[in-house]
């Protein structure tokens, strides 16, 4: 992904794929103007689902890309499912670093 | 030495009871892995159990064990025994496939360490076994992900022989190997060794290398013993575990089998373990528990921890994973692969965030802790191997007993902690199709697990049924 594009682009070209969850912007609501619509943000899955279009799209089909999209809200629950488990500072994964002197 | 025509009896021996045999010069290797080359071969495909049959090599390997056994040269129980490897160990100059189409070709210039070791120890490579692709990876739908298809169960080739270790599951079952080694990184040697109605044992994490196997996930992978006993997967452990300056992560522990008798075995039943499950595992499993008491002290209601061991062993595999195929998954070559689910999910996998990485390893810490504490109490907890008997072959594994997803997450728990954990065959359930029931332990606790499982195999005989099985 081009990180330069603007977080515009970026919701215009997840939106265009039709791929989000919700993927084209709700009607504008009475107040709301067109410029707060676009700077809504988009929710994680959203956002990791377009990550996955432009990294992948070429390889998968629309009807993939949906089941991507669902992987991903999975995953993403099963994220803060692990989040809830209480951690210190000094709780540290389970993998250590060695520098190996010569 | 007599080369006699080996019967199908012999076949189904065990390890123990065919090295016996060979030492004693009254079967010859070269006769045994001939008769095993050609069950291979007329039994393999119907079951898809088999990728590559290894005759020229088995049959070099078996020359030159007859030949070091009629000198009187013995390099243990292993000498002279026909095994096969799953099709995810580095065999040198023979295909190398991880089940999946895009490295149907591949070909490796040496051995993986697991090989070598059971050649140092004298055992004869009939085959590489069918394994689901890339041992199923970021999760798969149904039976169908192989290239070689659906590995059938021999005792119902309408059901599945369980994965991913699912070739050495279903070759041990069915008589076409005496042992296999499969490899597990959350149950693919329990599920297969469940559903197949064979003994398998996972090892401990580092007990043994895995230099020269398909990495999948770098801090779960293991690889260990599928066998007709538990007694076998002792002495298939004893010849593959130790130390290798090849795998970082291998360790110099010794292991002893079988183990010196420490006293009456200690074994908690879990919890709910039967909550929820197929009624006729759980009776199976009921019957079992009476036959443990009659020689150990029985621990009830065992409560397990409760914390989310699933969505922990499922956020390090997709990472892991997405980096271990990140070529793969780059270049598009996931579409090759057989099963639906497959072909995508390691896109899916590709944008797990390094943070909930790191907090899955931080939760693991924790978990090991409270898994090691609730252990230090026991030699063994014990439950179903699985909720229910194999998945039909047609049938996705969301639709099959919908109903049955009880039990608590004991696979996955064990998979994070690096435990070991031997599941042996304790009957039958729906459509003849075998149950099983795992004995668990802390790490490093592989003799004393094999013993209960071996002391448990002495009073029942599930583990010498065989099953049905003519070739077309």
């Amino acid at each position: 992904m081009n990180l330069r594009r603007n977080r515009r682009q970026f919701l215009k070209g997840a939106a265009a794929a039709t791929l989000l969850a919700a993927p084209l912007p709700a009607p504008i609501q009475a107040g709301e103007s067109r410029a707060q619509q676009e700077n809504a943000a988009p929710t994680p899955a959203e956002a990791l689902t377009a990550l996955a279009r432009a990294r992948f799209g070429r390889h998968m089909t629309e009807e993939q890309l949906k089941s991507v999209q669902r992987g991903i809200t999975q995953s993403l629950s099963s994220a803060d499912t692990i989040k809830r488990t209480r951690l210190e500072n000094s709780d540290e994964p389970d993998f250590v670093f060695f520098a190996d002197g010569p | 030495m007599p080369q006699d025509t080996i019967r199908e009896d012999v076949l189904f021996s065990s390890v123990r009871e065919l090295g016996t045999r060979l030492r004693q010069r009254k079967i010859s290797p070269i006769a045994l892995t001939e008769a095993y080359l050609e069950r291979l071969q007329k039994l393999g495909p119907r079951l898809n159990a088999v990728v590559t049959v290894t005759r020229e090599l088995a049959l070099k390997e078996a020359r030159a064990a007859d030949d070091e056994i009629r000198a009187g040269k013995i390099r243990g129980p292993l000498h002279g025994v026909p095994y096969g490897v799953k099709d995810l160990a580095a065999t040198r100059g023979i295909p190398t496939t991880w089940g999946a189409e895009p490295y149907r070709k591949q070909v490796f210039d040496f051995d993986a360490t697991i090989v070598r070791k059971l050649r140092d120890a004298g055992a004869i490579l009939v085959a590489k076994l069918a394994m689901v692709e890339l041992a199923g990876c970021f999760g798969y739908s149904n039976a169908d992900a192989s290239f070689s298809g659906p590995c059938r169960n021999p005792w119902n080739t309408e059901y599945w022989a369980g994965g991913s270790s699912s070739g050495p599951g279903a070759a041990v079952a069915a008589g076409l190997v005496p042992f296999a080694i499969g490899s597990e990184t959350s149950g693919s040697i329990i599920t297969p060794a469940a559903y197949s109605g064979v003994s398998g044992l996972r090892p401990t994490y580092g007990r043994v290398s895995r230099h020269g196997a398909m990495a999948l996930s770098w801090t779960l992978d293991k690889l260990g013993p599928m066998c007709r006993t538990a007694e076998d997967c002792g002495l298939v452990l004893a010849a593959i575990a130790g130390r290798d300056r090849l795998d970082p992560t291998s360790v110099a522990r010794p292991f002893t089998f079988p183990e010196e008798k420490k006293g009456k075995f200690r074994i908690g039943i879990i919890k709910n373990a039967t909550q929820g499950i197929q009624p006729q595992v759980r009776e199976n499993f009921e019957q079992s528990l009476k036959v443990l008491a009659k020689f150990a002290d029985i621990s009830e209601a065992v409560a397990f921890p409760s914390m989310p061991f699933g969505p922990v062993v499922g956020t390090i595999v997709n990472a892991e994973g997405a980096s271990a195929f990140r070529d793969l998954i780059e270049r598009g070559g996931m579409q090759e692969l057989r099963n639906t689910q497959l072909r995508h999910a390691g896109y899916t996998a590709s944008t797990v965030l390094a943070v909930d990485y790191l907090q899955a390893m931080r939760v693991r810490t924790k978990m090991k802790r409270t898994l090691d504490e609730l252990y230090t109490k026991f030699d063994a907890l014990v439950a179903p191997s699985r909720g229910t008997v194999a998945y039909p072959i047609d049938q996705d594994f969301s639709r099959a007993y919908a109903q049955f997803r009880g039990g608590p997450p004991i696979i996955p728990a064990g998979n994070i902690a690096g435990q070991p954990a031997v599941s042996v065959p304790n009957g039958f359930g729906p459509n003849n199709l075998p149950t099983g029931i795992q004995f668990t332990g802390r790490a490093w606790s592989e003799s004393r697990l094999l013993a209960i499982a071996h002391a448990y195999q002495q009073a029942t005989d599930w583990h010498t049924r065989r099953p049905k099985l003519r070739a077309e």
